[in-house]
Parts: structure tokens; C-alpha cells; sequence
């Protein structure tokens, strides 16, 4: 699944998600995800709170997140 | 539930800034460690989202526009950094007068050769972290490099596992109880020492963009203990959040295009103006013109003037001039290379996903993240609290930051071994053990207990959340404080006994959280309702004057006979005292 967040994108790929650790969950100090116990899975819940800090991507140990497209210093110089 | 028992020489309870580096201490001295978190490692600290160190010499062009504000630059003479770091760095609530000097004073020394020593734990660039990087991601280039060179050097690490109490017996604290998250097993940790490194309380707000695991399990957990806390009244605001529905609840960085801002109400009248006039707090030189920073526009550093910024919104908001609770940031007249000139202002803009900030101002309030604040464990400059065997440092003792946070890790971490090299491994006697076996049970009746419409550990925290933002956030008053700690009360006496995990340890965890909330809530409350004065980052409505005659003391909160008790100690002045600070101390 594909959620635009302004000029980023941020992908959950559910199928890739199976760690059933939950370390994204552990890891978004926003509260974003939610881990259900019966069956174990992660579940997107509130995506509106998502500061782009990427630490749920580094953490999964499966790449089921890719966060990408966020506005860079580079962007700016490059005029976009 | 399964019992487990562990004994270490060192245990030590959190793994952000302040634990880690106290784990490497540890370890360095060759001791038996273990470091337990109850979230995954560093990456649920605001270590993680801290701003960075220290702030080396800012980008030339920046200096040129002439935006850069004072603050801790290392390539400075020693004497400026440690004035600033003393004054502002530990970030002691805005007061200066009731931060422990002596303890500031101690690490502050230390400061200079703490940050180099980074370096050997394989942290690449110490000072430059406030200029590079996104925000929201600065700590982490220093807390990651940390945790692999901690376990390099052979610290034990327990992830998942959440202490729920301290064990005292007698008049020591010999370790810790708690379960494990992933197994489900109850554990007891015995130790010569421990050293909390929890972090702070930043979620008990309802505004608030601490990270979610920040819900002061050490406050509570010391408490228990009979530890004793200071000026736990003094807790802060820091800054202004976003408050748009649809975006995240999040600070907006300190960029220039936020500095350049003007805050109006709902009738559109640019405030801060008027309220400067007011109080009296318009420094030499405020030009007042709008297209000035806020430092210029009113002749004061941004970090004096936050405190002001910080009441006087809420203050437009009480008195029905916001809107949904928020005043507006109006930034249509900022030019936009100011929001483009530093990654502060592009992470705004991310944060802000397309919200057409040229075309109409964003709606902000005051938003807590637990730092700029005075209370805590009280320690000594040792890092030692007042029950022997228990280290504190970090966020969870009175003050807060990053090198802070470093600094007070050394000294509870070298504490912590120098006690444990003259004592032997401590063994639980039997009334302890009957101790550790009731609160057992309380946990397992707690994960057992079925759903029920009042138990639930989220809506208990919602509630809490609310009470606290409510009646013991940026303004206080003795009615709303009163009426504040009997609706804990309520939640004490109505909620927390149905409070319910139904057979989940995540619940469980989340439960424990919720019932220490309560808990520091009421000693928030409690202390507010004490200290009969505004100091610092502690506003009163009903007395809205600092009070140095009857009021430079600290307040010292402990449990005594299960009530919460409420003396005072006269203040550690061996620096900056009232009077001798020429730019004016708070």
C-alpha cells in the first residue's frame, strides 16, 4: 500500500511483513503503527502523525517500509 | 508466569543517551552488566530525535544573514561554554536559581573532553549535528555508533523487557522486577547497583510530541522506592507545535522561517507585541518590525524568549482569542528562502505536506516534550540519589539535553561501580521475597483481567493526557490544580483497579504505563500546587511573580507512610546567584 505524505511517499508492503517482532512498531515515537497479537501483524493506523524520520525503514528487517521522496537540500538547489 | 532470576554487578534501567553511556562505563571497569529496555534499543529514546550535541561555529552564510542566535559553540573560549552550558545547556525549566549549580557546575568541567571521548566510541562528526542531517534524526548519528561500540565491548542488552519496580530492602535498592514482553516471563534483576536512565514524562500531555514510550516510568518507579524527587513543579513547554488538523502534532523546528513568524489570535491581532510591552520584556534594541527574527524584533535570544512566547499564547488561548485551541503562526510574509536556507525550515515544510503556508498563517499551540525541565530524581554531582544503590541520570534527574544527558551518564555509571567494588552480591530476605511474590500476582491479575469499558490502559492514558494538559500545563491555577489531582484520584480509585491486558504483554506493558502516569501526574499536580509563585517554566495564574524572598528553594517530593510529602531544602547556589547575574538569571 502507497500513502502520499506531501511531496513523499510512504510504501507498507504487507506481503514483505513477517518478522511479527514489530520493531517498526517499537521504533515510530509517533505512534503510527499498531501491532495486532491475533494473528500477529503490523497495521498502519495513523499515518497522518508520520514525521518522515524513517526510523521504522531502518529498523525492519524485512524492507517492508520505504519511505521516499522527501524534500532534501538538494531538491531546493536543484529548483523543484 | 513464568519466575526468572538474574544477578549482575550493574543494572541499568533505559537505553538513551544517559543509560548507554553509563553502560559503557560499566563495562569499561570489566563489571557485570546488564542494560534493559523496554522498548527496542536507543531507537524509542529522544536520544534519537534529540537536536544534536552541541552546536560548533554555524555556517558561514547563515552568520552573514545575520540569523544565528548565542549558543555553545566548542571552538569558543572554555569559560563562554561553560557559562552557557550552566545557564542554558542542562536546560534545568527555565530556573536557574533552583537548578542544582553544583551538579551543572561538576559536569560542565567535563564537558569538553566528554564530547572528544565520542570520537573513540566511533561517532564520526561531534559537532557539527545542528547544521547537517534531518531533523528528527540528528541523535542518531551519535546514539547508534554508541549502542555497537556498548556491545563491542561485551554489554549484556535485554530489549522488551520493562522493570516495573525498584527493589528496596532495607535502606538499599538491591535491583529490579519486571516481565519480559516477548517470553512472558516475570523477572527479578538483582544488583549491587542501579542506575535509572528512563528519560522523562513528555507524554503525560495531551500536546505533546515526545516520543510514545516517554511516559516517566522512572519517576514513579523512585517514588515507589521512597527516592526522593525535586521540583517536580518546574516541568516545561518548550516550544509551539503544530496544531492543523491533518498534520502530524509535531514542533515546528527552530527555523528561520518559523523565527520570522508573527503569532496572531483569531481576531488576527499580532499579540506577542502587546504582551511584550506588557511584561516588560522588550529587550536593548528590539526593532519590533516584522520582517526582523523574533531575537531581533524583540532584543532578546530566541531561547529567553521562549518561556513568553510559550505563555502568552496560551494565555490568548484561555481567554477565548485562539481558535480550537490554537493561535495562528503567520508566516505570509516570510520570504521563501528563509523557509529554504537550512534543513530546519525544509523539515517544516515536510512536516507540513503541502500546507500552503504563503497563503494563510498555521495554526500552532504550546507542545511539551519533557525536556526544559527542573524536576527529577534528585541526584548529587556523583549521579548518587538519596537511597544508596540507586544511580540516576539523564532525563530522568532534574534537567535535560543531550550533553546533559552524556555528562550525568559518566558520573551515575562511575558511581555506580565505584560502589559495587566493596560490596557483595545482595540476596532478597524473606519479607523482600513476600514483596516480590505479591507484586507478581498484581501483575498477572493485571494481565489476565478481562476487557471491561472503564480498564482500558489507552483510554486511561487519553484521559490522563487531558487532565494534565487541562489543569497542570502551561498555566496553573490552585481551582484547576485542586480539581486536577481529584480527577487522578478518580482514575485511581475508578479505573486502575479494572485496569486490563487481557492476556497481551504489550498491553501489560502499556497498563504499567498508564498507572505510573498517574502517578507522576499528581506529583506534577501536587508540587504546583505547592510552590506559590511562577518560576521558570512553572506559571501560576493566581501568582504570577517570582517570589526569591519565600520561594528560592527546591521542593523535595517523597512517599512517606503511602502519602505524597512535600518539604524543602534551601537552594545550591555556588555560582549564579539572584542579583549577581548581569544579563538578568531566571
Amino acid at each position: 500500500m502507497k500513502w502520499k505524505l506531501g511531496k513523499a511517499t510512504f510504501e507498507f508492503i504487507k506481503d514483505k511483513c513477517s518478522c511479527g517482532l514489530g520493531r517498526c512498531v517499537e521504533a515510530c515515537g509517533q505512534g503510527v503503527f499498531d501491532f495486532l497479537e491475533k494473528p500477529q501483524k503490523i497495521k498502519v493506523v495513523n499515518l497522518t502523525q508520520c514525521i518522515l524520520c524513517r526510523q521504522c525503514e531502518e529498523v525492519c528487517p524485512k524492507k517492508a517500509i520505504s519511505i521516499q521522496g522527501a524534500l532534501t537540500m538538494q531538491d531546493i538547489r536543484m529548483g523543484k | 508466569m513464568k519466575s526468572e532470576k538474574e544477578a549482575y554487578d550493574i543494572l541499568i534501567i533505559g537505553s538513551g543517551m544517559a543509560g548507554i553511556r553509563a553502560a559503557i562505563e560499566a563495562r569499561r571497569a570489566g563489571l557485570k552488566t546488564l542494560l534493559v529496555e523496554k522498548s527496542i534499543l536507543a531507537r524509542a529514546s529522544a536520544s534519537i530525535y534529540a537536536g544534536g550535541l552541541v552546536i560548533r561555529r554555524p555556517p558561514e552564510y547563515l552568520v552573514k544573514m545575520g540569523y544565528i542566535e548565542p549558543g555553545m559553540e566548542f571552538e569558543k573560549p572554555f569559560d563562554e561554554s561553560f557559562h552557557y552550558f550552566v545557564k542554558e545547556g542542562a536546560r534545568t525549566g527555565g530556573s536557574l536559581y533552583t537548578a542544582n549549580q553544583r551538579v551543572s557546575m561538576t559536569v560542565a568541567c567535563e564537558m569538553q573532553s566528554r564530547a572528544d571521548e565520542l570520537r573513540d566510541f566511533g561517532v564520526k562528526d561531534v559537532f557539527s549535528q545542528a547544521w547537517l542531517g534531518p531533523i528528527g534524526r540528528k541523535g542518531r548519528d551519535i546514539m547508534l555508533p554508541m549502542v555497537q561500540y556498548a556491545k563491542k565491548i561485551g554489554l549484556k542488552t535485554r530489549e522488551m523487557t520493562m522493570i516495573t519496580d525498584l527493589i528496596r530492602q532495607g535502606e538499599n535498592i538491591i535491583g529490579a522486577i519486571g516481565f519480559d514482553i516477548l517470553k512472558g516471563h516475570f523477572m527479578i534483576f538483582l544488583a549491587k547497583a542501579v542506575v535509572l536512565a528512563t528519560g522523562s514524562h513528555g507524554q503525560i500531555y495531551q500536546r505533546s510530541y515526545a516520543p510514545i514510550r516517554m511516559t516517566g516510568d522512572g519517576y514513579a518507579m523512585a517514588y515507589r522506592a521512597g527516592v526522593s524527587l525535586s521540583d517536580m513543579e518546574i516541568m516545561g513547554f518548550d516550544n509551539w507545535g503544530i496544531a492543523e488538523p491533518g498534520l502530524p502534532q509535531y514542533w515546528f523546528p527552530p527555523s528561520i522561517a518559523r523565527i520570522s513568524g508573527i503569532l496572531r489570535n483569531a481576531l488576527g491581532e499580532p499579540f506577542f507585541d502587546r504582551f511584550a510591552k506588557e511584561q516588560g520584556i522588550l529587550g536593548e534594541g528590539a526593532t519590533l518590525s516584522p520582517n526582523d527574527t523574533l531575537s531581533r524584533r524583540y532584543g532578546r535570544p530566541f531561547i529567553e524568549l521562549i518561556p513568553y512566547l510559550i505563555k502568552a499564547c496560551m494565555k490568548e488561548i484561555l481567554e477565548g482569542r485562539g481558535k480550537d485551541g490554537a493561535v495562528f503562526l503567520d508566516l505570509t510574509h516570510v520570504p521563501e528562502e528563509r523557509m529554504y536556507v537550512d534543513h530546519n525550515g525544509l523539515w517544516g515544510l515536510n512536516i507540513l505536506r503541502g500546507f500552503d503556508w504563503k497563503k494563510k498563517p498555521i495554526r500552532v499551540a504550546p507542545i511539551c516534550m519533557g525536556d526544559f525541565k527542573g524536576g527529577g530524581v534528585r541526584i548529587d554531582e556523583n549521579g548518587r540519589t538519596d537511597v544508596p544503590g540507586l544511580f540516576a541520570g539523564g532525563d530522568v534527574s532534574p534537567g535535560s539535553s543531550m550533553l546533559y544527558a552524556l555528562m550525568t551518564g559518566v558520573r551515575s555509571g562511575r558511581g555506580a561501580v565505584n560502589r559495587t567494588l566493596s560490596l557483595p552480591m545482595p540476596e532478597l530476605d524473606a519479607k523482600i521475597n513476600g514483596w516480590v511474590d505479591e507484586r507478581k500476582e498484581e501483575l498477572k491479575a493485571i494481565f489476565h483481567r478481562r476487557r471491561s469499558k472503564r480498564g482500558d490502559p489507552q483510554k486511561i492514558k487519553d484521559e490522563i493526557k487531558s487532565i494534565m494538559w487541562k489543569h497542570g500545563g502551561v498555566l496553573r491555577e490552585e481551582k484547576g490544580l485542586l480539581e486536577g489531582i481529584r480527577n487522578l484520584k478518580e482514575i485511581e480509585q475508578n479505573c486502575l483497579p479494572m485496569i486490563f491486558a487481557s492476556g497481551s504483554f504489550r498491553k501489560l506493558r502499556e497498563a504499567m504505563e498508564a498507572i505510573n502516569m498517574v502517578k507522576v501526574g499528581e506529583m506534577i499536580l501536587r508540587a504546583s500546587l505547592f510552590r506559590k509563585e511562577s518560576r521558570g517554566y512553572l506559571q501560576r495564574l493566581d501568582y504570577p511573580n517570582r517570589d526569591d524572598k519565600n520561594w528560592l528553594i527546591n521542593s523535595i517530593m517523597r512517599k512517606e507512610k503511602n502519602e505524597m510529602k512535600i518539604e524543602t531544602k534551601p537552594v545550591d547556589l555556588i555560582w549564579i546567584r539572584p542579583g549577581e547575574d548581569q544579563e538578568g538569571g531566571r
